[in-house]
Formats: structure tokens, sequence, C-alpha cells
């Protein structure tokens, strides 16, 4: 039964691995609905909730777009279900649980009833952690990588660590590779023309990276 | 068989449509041969069948990730980590419908197209030497190349002439110069690496890869411009600003009204008589169709690559040749080499932060060959040698964020040009052993009722002894210009992965040892020439197409002499 499942190893990104229950997707299931207006093809729908939430604190709209209004949690979610390999949507989905519970911990509420401030905040609280603590949290996440006998238990702050920085590295893949950033925002120069090695910044984008 | 309409008699019939026998089709047609070209897959024409070629990350569903069940289907072509993506993947055959067999891992990349590999080559264009003609002969192995750079000199300058080169001439002995439109320019990271190198040595230096783009402003291409640094080769080029058999052979060829091409035309055999002791044509059977028919030529030109046309011989039974056609050395399918890499270094560059370049150079920088090439060059522990491919870079964005964290920084930070990179990746030579091979499954055969290959081929001791000079020598030259984090690597891989499967057919001086004479003929059916990688009688280290194209365009021209001789009559 899913629900007594043993605890999981799970690895996000490179040598990142957290730990989490696998009864989450069942919490998950019976709750209520949350506010949110896409049904997500790969994660639960309060883990989608929760992923446009914190995509919009790592990418907000500002005179450049956001990641809402780019659909990047649609995409990472379609995503995950199309192109990600078997490991890869494993750790994905055990990450959102992980995040799920370290947000229950923190705010003492479902993702579905989380409010965008407690997003900021849970964003703040992992990606925004000083250098110690996310050293802390990634020696904590390597100590569970040994499937056979890990050397720590779950933990889901240090898997929630994890899986915003998952979130964060595709966010920005699909935020530069969006038309409306590579088009408008960064230096778009789809037929250059010539190849000029060495150039000043000033006479080269004017301090925009290329797009393509 | 049905007997032979005469719309099915041909001077000459070229097998493939890639590199090789684009040059093939040219020479021949051009020198008034009536030519059938046979392309085993479909027809891909100069822009027109290029769909991606405008395509930006944006307008691709996974900004080019295939999805997994479009991966399954090519799950060996996905080996080499870049040829799966969907700006290109149609040029790479589907590994379901075109199995084979592996002793051991060989990677084993190609498309089935008109124009075949021609269309997603890495263009790196580079004049084999007499160091490496002599090497065999010299050091007892193998066999002796029954050519010299003298012999095969004025074909390259015919072909660099033809198809446009840029680089530089360096007057070495390894690398001989050539026949050069303008270099592309190096930028500012990797001017310091060769100005670092000429100081720190004697022995070697950094040059701009040599690469079949039009750089010329002062000499016109027909149908073809020049580059406009996009870096969307691999898709097709709508300028025809690289080389392809797609955007120039095969059209200059059209031109002559001596071709006909027939796509979806799989060559399973090429007809022997017994009487003549010539080839008279060759069998097809027909991709869509499945129906069987016979082509008759005065001769045959076998361009489908390394491994297809050994397949294509060993397939060739007769009373004469029980062991595939030509093949009384029993070398053929036999001294399979690749270029060996994937060994290098890369580093971080601390300065020229406020400078930057533009456009996207489809070339990178060039290190020559430098170990054993006589005098103090010479190793002990491996024969042949190497040269690095590489580049410097910015843009990356991925030491920003462990500090910018996220947010509106965040945001900024990946908006600007990252810090500097430079990498620095060996291709070395591989010797030419008996024992790397390929043979024929006759239990297992494709949907045409074709046996499948099996390959059993491996790196050995001189090309692992290679490996390490290859990363250490990368780490030195990098450390040694005040490169920082500099990192070796070594993925060796497995043979095939670097596109350069060659030596199936070799050539040599002796039909006991040897295929192929030094025109490219099959000793003992002299009307049969194999111009593609096969021939190879060693590898060298540099990319092998140019040398490809340049042994056909000198075979079409003795083929083509021959014929007007009434030698193949």
């Amino acid at each position: 039964m899913k629900r007594r499942q043993v605890l999981k190893n799970i690895g996000l990104g490179a040598g990142y691995v957290a730990v989490a229950p696998a009864v989450f997707n069942l919490l998950q299931s019976c709750k209520s609905e949350p506010k949110n207006e896409w049904q997500p093809v790969f994660l639960n729908v309060a883990n989608g909730f929760a992923l446009t939430q914190v995509l919009d604190v790592i990418l907000p709209k500002s005179d450049t777009p956001g990641a809402s209004e780019l659909n990047i949690a649609q995409f990472i979610d379609s995503y995950m279900d199309e192109v990600a390999g078997d490991k890869q949507k494993e750790e994905f989905k055990s990450g959102a649980n992980a995040f799920a519970l370290s947000f229950k911990e923190n705010f003492d509420k479902e993702l579905s009833d989380g409010e965008a401030e407690d997003f900021e905040k849970a964003v703040a609280k992992y990606l925004g952690a000083d250098k110690e603590t996310r050293d802390a949290y990634v020696k904590r996440i390597s100590e569970t990588q040994d499937p056979e006998a890990p050397k720590a238990g779950f933990d889901a702050h240090a898997g929630s660590y994890a899986y915003l920085g998952v979130v964060r590295d595709l966010g920005i893949w699909a935020w530069k590779n969006s038309e409306a950033v590579g088009e408008n925002v960064l230096w778009y120069d789809p037929i250059p023309g010539a190849y000029i090695g060495c150039l000043p910044e000033s006479e080269a984008g004017g301090g925009k990276v290329m797009s393509l | 068989m049905s007997s032979i309409k005469p719309e099915e008699m041909y001077d000459a019939i070229v097998v493939g449509t890639g590199i090789s026998g684009g040059w093939a089709a040219k020479e021949l047609c051009e020198n008034g041969l009536k030519t059938l070209v046979l392309e085993r897959g479909r027809m891909v024409k100069h822009i027109e069948d290029y769909p991606t070629m405008n395509m930006d990350p944006w307008d691709f569903k996974f900004k080019g990730q295939p999805t997994k069940e479009e991966e399954a289907k090519q799950f060996k072509q996905a080996r080499t980590g870049y040829t799966t993506n969907k700006a290109h993947s149609h040029f790479f055959v589907n590994d379901l419908e075109h199995p084979y067999n592996e002793t051991k891992r060989f990677d084993w990349m190609r498309g089935y197209h008109v124009g075949g590999r021609s269309i997603m080559w890495g263009r790196q264009s580079y004049r084999l030497s007499d160091i490496d003609f002599e090497a065999n002969k010299k050091e007892s192995i193998a066999v002796d190349w029954p050519v010299r750079y003298k012999d095969i000199s004025p074909w390259y300058d015919k072909v660099e002439e033809y198809i446009g080169v840029s680089g530089e001439n360096l007057g070495l002995p390894q690398l001989p110069d050539g026949n050069f439109g303008p270099p592309m320019e190096l930028n500012c990271v990797e001017e310091h690496l060769k100005k670092n190198m000429a100081q720190n040595y004697k022995d070697r230096l950094l040059t701009i890869g040599r690469t079949a783009h039009i750089t010329y402003t002062d000499k016109t291409f027909e149908g073809r411009s020049a580059c406009q640094y996009r870096n969307r080769c691999m898709r097709g080029c709508p300028f025809g600003a690289y080389f392809s058999s797609n955007s120039s052979t095969l059209p200059a060829a059209e031109r002559t009204g001596n071709m006909t091409l027939r796509p979806f035309s799989i060559v399973s055999e090429v007809i022997y008589d017994d009487t003549t002791k010539l080839a008279t044509g060759v069998k097809v059977i027909d991709a869509e169709t499945k129906e069987e028919m016979v082509f008759n030529s005065k001769i045959v030109f076998l361009c489908a690559s390394a491994i297809a046309s050994a397949s294509i011989l060993m397939q060739s039974k007769s009373d004469r040749f029980p062991e595939g056609l030509g093949n009384d050395s029993g070398e053929l399918g036999h001294n399979i080499m690749d270029h060996h890499f994937n060994v290098g270094a890369s580093a971080k560059f601390d300065g020229f932060e406020d400078k930057y370049y533009k456009g996207r150079r489809a070339n990178g920088l060039y290190i020559p060959r430098f170990r054993n090439v006589g005098g103090d060059s010479d190793q002990p522990n491996f024969k042949r040698g190497y040269g690095y491919q590489g580049g410097a870079s910015r843009g990356d964005w991925t030491e920003a964020i462990s500090e910018m964290k996220y947010g509106e920084d965040l945001k900024k930070a990946i908006s600007e040009p990252g810090g500097w990179t430079i990498g620095i990746n060996a291709f070395g030579e591989c010797l030419p052993y008996h024992e790397n091979k390929m043979t024929l499954d006759y239990d297992k055969v494709d949907k045409w009722g074709l046996p499948t290959i099996t390959f059993d081929a491996e790196w050995k001791e001189n090309e692992w002894e290679m490996r390490k000079d290859m990363k250490q020598q990368a780490a030195d030259m990098l450390t040694n210009a005040g490169f920082k984090d500099v990192q070796t690597y070594d993925n060796p891989g497995a043979p095939g992965l670097g596109i350069h499967e060659m030596g199936t057919a070799r050539m040599g001086r002796d039909p006991k040892t040897s295929v192929l004479n030094g025109n490219n003929q099959l000793h003992a059916v002299p009307n049969v020439y194999v111009t593609d990688g096969s021939f190879m009688t060693s590898a060298s280290c540099v990319n092998p197409s140019l040398t490809y194209m340049a042994f056909t365009a000198r075979a079409a021209n003795h083929a083509a002499e021959q014929f007007k001789n009434g030698k193949f009559a």
C-alpha cells in the first residue's frame, strides 16, 4: 500500500537528493480544490498551484514579463509529463510534496490556502537562505543519497530547498527561451551577418546577453 | 529478372548522395556521363526541405527538446546528446526502423535522405599530410597508403576552391596549407590563449578552425552566399553558406542534364559478371513499395558511407566472390576506425568582463597536432597524434543565480552576459586494427529483408595512452595561460560517436591485404569505385570529409577517363 511505503530516496538535479514520504499524493488528494485556474497534467492541483506561486516569486513581473504571463508553470508541468525521464519525474513529484510538507509546517496551512505572501516567505526561507544554511541543506540532502542506507532521514526543509532550486533552473530556462523575453528583453539578433570577436559591450548588445 | 529497359542503362551509377556521392555525381555528370544517383531515403531539396531553418527556441514545443516518446524512436541516435534535438532530429534515422547489433557498443549516427550527413556535418576541413600517408609504412602498422600528398594535393585545391573553406595558412608540415577564404575571427579570450601559447610553447600554436563556410567577399558561388553567423547549420542553411550536397554538388550535377536522381532506392547488391570481370549494375529495393529492380551501368560508385558501402559489398556474393564483392583479401568490413574524442579541459577566465562578441560563429579555435611529428615531439607511450577544437564564450548564468537567488535581481543577472568560459576538446587518431570489424547478421533482417550489421570494435592501448596526454596537455595549456578553475574530463564513449567511421574497405598496394587500389577501384573489379570513408587506410587525426571529397573527385575523373578510353566497355 502506498500509504505505508517506506521512505524513498529522491534526487533533484546534479547531486541533490531529498527524501519524501510517498503519502503526500494521497494527503493532497483528500483536500479541497485550490483556487487555481489551470489543471496540471503532471502535478496534482495543489502542487500545480504552488508551482505557479513560487515561480512568480522567483521570476516576478516587472518592466519585463513574469513567470505567470509566460505560463511557465504550465510549461514545466507539461515538460515533466512529456520530456522528463522516469527518475526526473519521480524526483520532481517528490520534491513538490516535500515543499507541501514544509509549507504546512512553516505556515500551518495547506498549499491551497496559501496566500502570495506565504509563498514569498517560503521562497525567501529556502532560496534566500544565507550560505551557511544553504550548505547545510546541501549536506543534509547528500547524506540521503545512498539508496541502500541513507545516513539521514527525510527532511522537508532540505527537500524544499532542492525542489525550489530545480524549479528555478527550469524557470530560468523557460523564461529565457520564451518569445517575449527572447525577442524583447534579451539581445535578439537572428541574422547577425558577421562575427566580430571582441567588442565593447556597449557595441554588442548594450549589456544584454544574446538570446539565441 | 525482367529485361532491362533502355532508360535503365546508365554510364555510371552513384550509390549515396552525401558528401562523397554528391561529388561523384557532379564530376561524372560534368564529364558527360549519364549518371543515375541512388539515395535510400527521402528527397531533401535545398532550402525548400529545411523545415526548422528559421525557427527560434520558442517555436518548438519544448524549446527543441524531444519528448520521451520521440526520443524512444531514436534511442541510439540520442547517444551523442545533440542529434535528437527537434531542430534537426528529422535528419537522423529512426532506430526502430533501422536497427543494428552491437557485440561491443558502436554509435552509428546517420541520416537517410538526399544529402545524407553533408547537411548535418561539422564542416571542419583539414588536409591530410605526408606524415599521415607515410605513418603506416614507417611504423609497420596495417598497410601502406598507395597515395602520397602530391597525388591528392591538386584535388584538395579543386575541392576547397569549389566548396569554399575559410581558414588560415600556417606552413605546418603536419597540416598542409590550402586554398582558403578569409579566416573567421577569434574572440578576446581565444586571442589571449593564442598569445600565451606563443610565449609558452615552441611546438604548438592556436588558429581559427578551417571550416567549409563562404567568407569570401570577392568570389561568387552559384546559388550560395556568405555565412550570416546564425549557427543553425545542422538544420540546413537558407543562405547555402556552408557546403552540402544539396546546396552545391547535386545542383551542379543537375545543371548538366546528365543526372537522374532516384530517392527511396535501397541498393542491396552490386551485380558482377564473371565473363567480363566487371560489375554490370546494382540491385535496388524501392524503400516505399519494396519492389525489386535492376539498374545497369558501366561504372558503379559506392558512396553510401563506410558502413553501408561495406555492407553492400558484403551482400554482393557470387561464385567468384563468396565473401563479398572484391573481398579477396578478407579485409572487407575490418579495420573500422573513428576519431576518439571528448577528452580535454574547460576553465574560466577572469577578465574581459566589458568585452563581448557579435554573431554566433559556427566554428571554433583549432590547435593542430603537435605530437609525433618529428624531432622532440615524438612520444614514448603512443603513436600518432591529436588536435584540439574548442572555443571561449560568455553567457552562462549558473554562477550568478546562487547569489542573486530570486526575484528582480535574478532576472537582471540572467539577462546579462555571464563570465567567460573556455573548453578545448581533443580529437585523436585511432589506429587501424584488423579485429575492429562489422559483420552481417542474416538471421536478423530489416524490414526490407536485408541483413543487419553487427559491430565489434573498441579503442585499444594506443588510444588509451594518447588520451592521458590529450587531457594533461589541455589542462597545462589553460593553466599556463592564466585560466581559473581548470577542470579536465575524459568521456571515451565508444567508436562511432565521432561520426567519422571509416576504413572498412581500405586502400593498399597489394590485393592480398587491401580492398581498393590507389584510385579507389576494387582491385579485382575495376569499374567499382568506393570513395566514402571506407577507403581510409589510416585515420589521421583531422576531420575527414575534405579528404573524402578530394579522393572522390580524383576517382570520378579517373573513372571518366577510363570510360572514355573504352576500358569498361
